[in-house]
This record gives structure tokens, sequence and C-alpha cells, in this order.
């Protein structure tokens, strides 16, 4: 009995050979066990128990359908989150596109009401744009004769 | 609610770009009610109308008129700002307001006079002008801003005034 004290406790001390161990494991297994001892039972027969467990040939099955919920939901996210991106995606598109080519309606409902500096007679208009485009075309065809004259100034001070 | 958030966005970005696009109305809009000013809009229902018109007049050319025509066709809109007085200041005002991220400066004509003479242009994506805008003042007695939205071709512009020029000579 002493033998068996004393093995307890180098078996705490974590000083036992495997024989050792075993011999421990077998006094447990025996049906009286003294009372004093009997508190360290639970645990030797508990690591044999444990020693002899196996997993069942439904272990990957069971595993695998724990599993399986929550990586259909993950993907579901997924598909949900590619979907938004699409959509985003292609409503950047239309939406830029509305905005980078503005067609006329959206000139005509700007914030200035443009209407009403319109001339009502379309001769005066015509006269207006004729009056503005002449203006704009001499004002560039001066500029283009002036880097001319400027260039050729240029030129002939080059050749001097 | 992400998607919310992001559409909400995407809105706000898109407004922000509806109003870069509409930058010449915000350079007007700082004139508009100003009573010093004559404004002038021609529409492109206008312009459309000038194709189907009786040019019986004397003043009308019809060389002239169809270089006009030509120049008018791609045309969304012709604005035009006058003022009698204050030319200098205007102009001054105008330069320092243009949005130079909007527009580029094509060429800028001094004068010894001291007259400015300015074109700016925005260009679309395939290099082509969608707007030309010209501001015309300093020294002298009128102060002009002209804006021609919609696609232009600057060598039909050009050809107006070298016929008439041609014209006259003759």
């Amino acid at each position: 009995m002493n033998n068996i004290s004393q093995l307890i406790d180098k078996y705490f001390r974590g000083e036992t050979t495997l024989e050792e161990e075993s011999q421990i494991k077998t006094f447990f297994q025996q049906a009286d066990i003294p009372q004093h001892l009997k508190v360290y039972q639970p645990l030797f027969s508990l690591l044999d128990e444990e020693k002899e467990k196996q997993l069942s040939q439904k272990f990957d099955q069971e595993i695998y359908n724990k599993i399986k919920p929550t990586q259909k939901k993950t993907f579901r996210l997924n598909t949900i989150h590619r979907w938004s991106s699409a959509v985003a995606a292609s409503l950047v598109l239309v939406l830029s596109i509305w905005w980078l080519y503005p067609n006329v309606e959206q000139e005509a409902s700007s914030a200035i009401n443009w209407e009403q500096y319109e001339p009502e007679d379309p001769q005066e208009a015509y006269r207006i744009t004729r009056d503005a485009l002449m203006k704009v075309s001499m004002g560039l065809n001066r500029g283009a004769e002036k880097a001319a004259k400027e260039v050729g100034f240029l030129k002939s001070i080059l050749k001097e | 609610m992400k998607k919310l958030i992001v559409l909400f966005a995407m809105m706000l970005a898109g407004m922000s770009l509806n109003a870069q696009a509409d930058a010449i109305d915000s350079f007007f809009k700082q004139y508009i009610d100003d009573p010093r000013f004559t404004v002038v809009f021609i529409s492109p229902r206008l312009f459309s109308l000038f194709d189907k018109m009786d040019f019986d007049d004397d003043d009308f050319d019809d060389d002239e008129d169809e270089a006009i025509l030509r120049a008018t066709k791609g045309l969304k809109g012709l604005r035009i700002l006058t003022a009698d007085d204050y030319s200098n200041e205007l102009y001054d005002e105008a330069i320092k307001k243009i949005n130079t991220t909007d527009y580029e400066i094509l060429m800028k004509v001094r004068d010894r006079d001291g007259s400015n003479l300015d074109f700016y242009i925005k260009e679309s994506a395939e290099n082509k002008i969608s707007e030309l805008f010209l501001i015309a003042g300093g020294d002298r007695d009128e102060f002009v801003l002209i804006s021609f939205v919609g696609s232009m071709n600057l060598d039909d512009v050009t050809k107006i005034a070298k016929d008439i020029e041609k014209k006259n000579r003759y």
C-alpha cells in the first residue's frame, strides 16, 4: 500500500517510468481501493478510458455536416457581395456616361433659365450668331497672323 | 444598408461631376443678374431654324451663310454677355474667375493699345473642341464674353472671316 502512495507521489512529481505508471493504473482497476486513495481513481481510470476512445467511422461525416451550413452561408454572403459590386460597378458606369455626355435636355434643365435671353426673331438670332462667329473668327485669325508675324520676325533675326 | 450608402456616395460624386459640366453656367451665373450686362442666348432650336431660313436680305451673302451654317451645325448653345463700360475691371475679374481645370487657354492676344482678347477651349474625349470661350476686354469700349458650346471645328470658324475678307477685297 505504501508502495502505491509513494508511486503516486512520484507520478505527481513527474518522475515515474512508464512501467510504474502502468502499475498505478492496474492498481486502480481493481475493485477495492483504500479510502484515502479513492480520490485519484477517476484520474487514472479516465486516462485509460480516454485512451480507449477512438474516432467513430461517422466522425468525418458529422464534422462535415456541422461545417456545411456555415459554409453555405458564407458562400451566399459572397454571392451577395459579388452581386452588389457588380451592380455598383454598372451603376457607376451608367451614371458616369450619363454625366460625361450631357444631352440637350440636360443642357436646358440647367440652373439658369436661358430661354428668357433668347431673341424671338430667328433673323435676329442669326445676325447675332453671325456677329459672334465673325468676332471669334477674326480674333482667331488675328492671333494666328500675329503669331506668324512673330515667327517670321524671329526667323529673320536668326538669319542675320 | 451598405449598398444604400454606396449609392448615396455615388450620387454625391455624380452631382459634383454634373456641377463641373455646367462650368459655363456657373460662370455666367455670376453676371447674369447684373444690370450692367446684356445677355443673349441662342438655343439649338434657333440654330436649327437657320437652315430653313429664307435669306432674301441683302445683308446675307450665300457663301457666308454656308460657312456660318457649317460652323453652327454641331452647336448646342451660344451665350453672349456684353457690357458697354468697365471693360478693364470686368476683364481682370473674368480672367480670375475662369476655372483653369475646366478650360484650357487657346490663345491670348494683347494689343499695343491695351485691349485683350483671350480664347479658351474645353476639349472632349477625342481631342475635339466641346466649348469655345472668348473674352474681350481691357482698354476698349466694350467687354464681351462669348461661349460656344457644342462640337466645333476651328477651321470652319477661321474660314468665315477669311471668306469675308476675300469678298471685301474685290
